[in-house]
């Protein structure tokens, strides 16, 4: 039974999107960044506004992995540590200092399931964006899935490596742009495109009945 | 399961995650927390350890390779000093090639570090260095104060100007006093320096014969004949013979000839007539006799000069040798032409 996108509920839970005012930025905006960015690389007290101005990012970024508030916000705090530890090597050369900062939260959410092995790894998303998915596993025209495609898709994750795990949710469930996810994970944009449409293959093909 | 899977799950409101929010603890944190070492940070990146390590070890090779390069100039500029204080010796094992120039092999040893000898090996064909392939390799030695472990060998490729381990040398102790040359004795001295041959004159001899078919030497009591052609009277004398024959050559002199079977030998002689005569030919022999013995007894004295000369040096070496360290004679086998470095 395919479900029409009309007949979700009117009241999407409300996952907060974390990624339209991380990655998208004026200029003038990452000229203030920078600035904030240099007078912290002076003196870690002014860190400050770039901590305000991040927090709730990162912590919903690492909430959605670890799956516990008080854990993700032991994680996020040790985010900050490390990006006030390493943030004299912080250098803009393209790489946006949200991107930076993400790449350390996802090295601290993976240091933490080494720390806690009895834990595992959540994945957290929306109905819309896993209807979304399946529709692009499926190369649909329209989005719409039925709740044993759901089922079948959410399983077929579970036979996903971690980091391929990361990928999916980053890309479709976060919703953050090709371009960042490629700066977050270290590599290029094709490569991160190339690696996503493989996940797609592959979980097409656990999917298959 | 191996994940969990929160579906449209409600995050901590905004409220809840201020809560959350305390820089100055992260601060404090920050501040508290060990600063990394760069050790520490580097263990933390094995990518980039990996890395540095690969380029300084790329760096201490290119740096060896360049310093290399330029010992072996400066070994060059050795070689053509000491081309001219040191001269080469031919090398007893390179043969010359068949149907080639007579090629002579030379070695010398170039310089000399505490830890490092280069020694050269080359042919000349006259006073004229040539090229020459070896027909076999030849063995080098090089003795000194170079340890008892076996020595890498290098061979110079001037081709591409780099030096190419050929192996190892083989080492052997020696005392000093087994390299001092054979301790020297008179005979080996009289035998290096022959006596001067002096060709004496046979001295006048007498024939015993009749001399009644020559009246002009009957006449005489006593004939002496003096020498003049031939081998020695004395000589054909041991000999013995059966007959004699006597011709006057009318000028003179006479040719006696010795007969023995078909055996004949003649000389020429002059007839000394007369004990006078006799008396001054034997004077006359006597006159370079005594001078040639005088000859023979200054060589003698020459030769034992020298002797005692050579053995006071020998022995001066071998009290030298008898204190000195041993020494390791290093040993290799040298493919080529070329420079060879020992170290």
């Amino acid at each position: 039974m395919h479900v029409n996108p009309e007949d979700t509920p009117p009241e999407m839970p409300s996952t907060i999107p974390i990624t339209a005012s991380a990655f998208h930025r004026t200029e003038t905006q990452i000229g203030e960044e920078w600035s904030l960015i240099q007078a912290a690389q002076r003196d870690a007290r002014r860190f400050g506004p770039l901590y305000e101005q991040y927090y709730r990012q990162l912590f919903l970024f690492v909430y959605k992995r670890v799956g516990d508030e008080d854990d993700a916000a032991d994680v996020t705090a040790q985010v900050f540590v490390k990006a006030l530890q390493n943030l004299n090597r912080y250098e803009d050369k393209g790489l946006p200092f949200a991107s930076w900062l993400y790449r350390i939260a996802l090295n601290e959410v993976n240091q933490f399931f080494r720390n806690n092995a009895k834990r595992s790894l959540t994945i957290s998303t929306d109905s819309g964006s896993a209807i979304q998915l399946v529709a692009e596993i499926a190369e649909a025209q329209d989005e719409c899935a039925d709740e044993q495609q759901l089922q079948r898709m959410y399983a077929a994750m579970q036979r996903l490596a971690p980091d391929e795990v990361q990928l999916i949710q980053m890309r479709y469930f976060d919703k953050i742009p090709f371009k960042e996810v490629a700066d977050i994970l270290g590599i290029s944009e094709n490569n991160a495109k190339v690696r996503a449409f493989r996940l797609l293959q592959k979980l097409k093909k656990y999917m298959t009945p | 399961m191996k994940y969990t899977i929160r579906i449209d799950n409600a995050p901590p409101d905004e409220a809840r995650i201020k809560q959350h929010m305390d820089f100055d603890k992260v601060y404090g944190q920050y501040k508290a927390a060990p600063k990394l070492g760069t050790w520490q940070r580097m263990r933390n990146k094995p990518a980039r350890m990996a890395m540095i390590a690969t380029i300084f070890a790329v760096g201490v090779l290119l740096f060896d390779a360049v310093a290399e390069e330029g010992r072996a100039g400066k070994a060059y500029q050795n070689a053509k000093h000491a081309l001219q204080s040191q001269p080469a010796k031919p090398h007893s094992q390179a043969a010359p090639a068949l149907g080639s120039p007579q090629a002579t092999v030379f070695y010398r040893t170039l310089a000399q570090a505490p830890s490092t000898v280069w020694v050269e090996l080359f042919a000349k064909v006259g006073e004229k260095r040539v090229a020459y392939t070896l027909p076999q390799s030849i063995s080098l030695t090089v003795d000194g104060a170079m340890g008892t472990q076996a020595l890498s060998v290098h061979r110079f490729d001037s081709l591409h100007s780099v030096w190419e381990e050929l192996g190892k040398t083989s080492v052997k102790a020696i005392s000093p006093s087994e390299m001092l040359p054979k301790k020297p004795t008179l005979e080996t001295f009289i035998s290096a320096s022959p006596m001067p041959v002096v060709a004496l004159q046979t001295a006048p001899f007498a024939l015993d014969v009749s001399y009644e078919y020559f009246p002009e030497l009957d006449a005489y009591d006593q004939v002496h004949w003096e020498q003049l052609t031939g081998e020695p009277f004395t000589a054909l004398q041991k000999q013995g013979w059966d007959d004699l024959a006597l011709r006057d050559l009318e000028d003179g002199t006479y040719q006696i000839t010795f007969e023995r079977g078909k055996t004949r030998a003649a000389i020429i002689a002059r007839p000394l007539k007369g004990s006078q005569a006799y008396r001054d030919a034997l004077a006359q022999q006597r006159k370079e006799s005594p001078k040639s013995a005088e000859d023979r007894i200054a060589h003698a004295e020459g030769v034992r000069v020298r002797y005692e000369a050579a053995l006071a040096e020998w022995e001066r070496k071998a009290a030298s040798a008898r204190k000195a360290p041993p020494l390791y004679r290093h040993t290799f086998q040298a493919p080529t032409l070329g420079l060879y470095k020992v170290q």
